[in-house]
């Protein structure tokens, strides 16, 4: 599959969760899942005082991070949501030289 | 009490704590232990959503149990809530199982469920550690690096003190490790009440023991087997076993299965009592267990309907559910056994109202030939039963609702949104 089919992929299961509805917050998540070696993509529906849902809209079987800033430029073009990581802490963007993450604080 | 002829090994039953959630918080890139999450089924019967499984926190912060529902979730926007996703999880409960032959070899590694499994370690554990508590440790530490969850393990000298020592001890240590040998057995397991703790024991048996007097496994113990017996029959003796931490069974010899059946059911998603809705949804089960049977190459000669009444019908009257079988000449013919099981249907449902259905077909043998009924057209019959088996080559090329009968679009139809679920639940193909 390519970054183009699965930005579309990941949009078409994303736009439908997008209700835009009063006083929720829609955020994407992205998470580096060092288990299996890839990007997961989640929904997160996000409203005060209510429980908070998340729906899993897509895995990408990658771990480069080139790969990962096109599908979110594509995202971003159509979508514009916050979009939230976790487990790229201390990795840099591949085109800026920028952390996705800051790097974890060493304890001690 | 001499143990000395009793079986002695190094068994470990392993489980995965809060499997589901547990799973869901990797993916998310959440510590299992430590995120509020829990996973909901969102179908149709569930009445709203299920809770399928909860994280140690969320169980511990919002006092959440499996099968709690929807509208007795708190009201707190740091509980995560995820659809389940059940292939999923059978692909990760595979990769644990990957994991445990790295210790036991395929012949003493039995999985009990999706998230437990029983390992035969009596020869290979010192292979590992110097201790089978050290072993435990060694397994525990490989699967939460590899796969970010975590287990709990209970040791024991045969199989049923392993499962005890994992349910009684190891849930509650902090390391997840229980042990139970014969020696410890009786000091530890004994004084533990109330009694339905203990595996294999539910509240009806708790009840039925509170009446012999007895309100933990010491007691049992210490009571006539003969007595136990006469009161619960087999089970009296298995459960004398168990109180004093005996289990004899042999893990890797097969269970030979007097009379193997097939059968479905579903519960429904509002009670059913129309009998047209009736006899589209038994239809559609008897039909998706034949379909089942073909592929197997068996022919039945026993149909069974069961139907579960409501929870409305079945208060404050006897009859709660009614559950008969017919024997019919043998076949895995489609419009035979439709017609079987709703001609039990028709005799023996009066009016009630119905929320669980379920058909299954006993006496199972093999279908290498088409018994032939004298006086029917015989050509007839063969094409009857070609047609059967294209429509099964059909779904099995392109899916369960690539053909379908007409039926399943009337109203009380559940074929269709059930086609993608695992279990009764999603599977996840929907989304991910």
């Amino acid at each position: 599959m390519t970054n183009q089919q699965t930005a579309k992929l990941i949009l078409d299961r994303a736009k439908p969760l997008f209700k835009r509805e009063y006083n929720v917050q829609y955020r994407i998540k992205v998470v580096f899942d060092h288990y299996d070696h890839q990007f997961n993509f989640y929904m997160i529906r996000y409203k005060p005082g209510h429980i908070t849902r998340v729906t899993p809209l897509h895995h990408v079987e990658s771990t480069w991070i080139a790969d990962l800033e096109e599908i979110l430029n594509l995202i971003e073009k159509d979508l514009k949501l916050t979009i939230v990581f976790a487990g790229f802490e201390g990795i840099k963007w591949d085109s800026r030289n920028s952390y996705i993450q800051r790097p974890k604080r060493k304890v001690g | 009490m001499d143990y000395s002829n009793e079986p002695k090994g190094v068994f470990m039953v392993i489980d995965n704590k809060s499997f589901y959630a547990s799973v869901e918080c990797v993916q998310l890139g959440l510590n299992p232990l430590t995120a509020s999450l829990v996973v909901m089924s969102d179908q149709d019967n569930t009445n709203g959503g299920l809770i399928l499984a909860s994280s140690p926190t969320a169980k511990k912060r919002f006092h959440i149990t499996n099968v709690t529902r929807k509208r007795d979730l708190p009201w707190d926007d740091s509980l995560i809530v995820v659809p389940p996703r059940m292939n999923l999880y059978i692909q990760k409960n595979l990769a644990i199982n990957k994991i445990f032959h790295e210790f036991a070899d395929e012949e003493h590694c039995f999985p009990y469920s999706i998230d437990e499994t029983i390992l035969d370690l009596t020869h290979t554990w010192h292979l590992f550690g110097d201790s089978p508590a050290q072993v435990a440790r060694k397994i525990q530490k490989t699967v939460r690096q590899r796969l970010g969850l975590y287990t709990t393990v209970g040791i024991g000298d045969n199989p049923v003190q392993a499962k005890l020592a994992l349910d009684l001890f190891a849930k509650h240590n902090k390391d997840l490790v229980g042990q139970l040998s014969y020696d410890t057995f009786a000091k530890n397991v004994w004084p533990i009440e109330p009694i339905d703790k203990i595996w294999s024991i539910g509240k009806h048996t708790a009840e039925n023991l509170a009446k012999l007097g007895i309100h933990n496994l010491g007691e049992l113990a210490r009571t006539d087997p003969y007595q136990l017996k006469a009161h619960l029959g087999v089970m009296g003796y298995q459960l004398f076993a168990i109180a004093w931490g005996i289990d004899r069974a042999q893990l890797d010899q097969k269970v030979p299965i007097k009379d193997k059946g097939l059968s479905n059911s579903q519960v429904l998603p509002r009670d059913y009592k129309d009998k047209h809705e009736l006899e589209v949804v038994i239809t559609e089960i008897a039909e998706q267990v034949a379909s089942r049977l073909r592929h197997r190459n068996k022919q039945t000669s026993c149909v069974h309907l069961y139907l579960g009444f409501s929870y409305v019908e079945s208060e404050g009257s006897d009859r709660t559910s009614i559950s008969h079988e017919q024997k019919i000449t043998t076949t895995s013919d489609n419009r035979e056994l439709v017609g079987a099981v709703m001609d039990l249907f028709h005799k023996y449902w009066h009016g009630e109202r119905v929320r669980n259905v379920g058909v299954s077909y006993t006496r199972l043998s093999s279908s290498n030939a088409q018994q032939l009924d004298i006086f029917d057209d015989p050509e007839v019959q063969i094409k009857k039963s070609k047609v059967d088996k294209v429509a099964d080559e059909i779904r099995d090329k392109f899916g369960a609702t690539a053909i379908f009968k007409g039926h399943s679009l009337e109203k009380g139809g559940t074929m269709l949104k059930r086609s993608g679920l695992v279990g009764g639940h999603n599977g996840g193909n929907a989304y991910d």
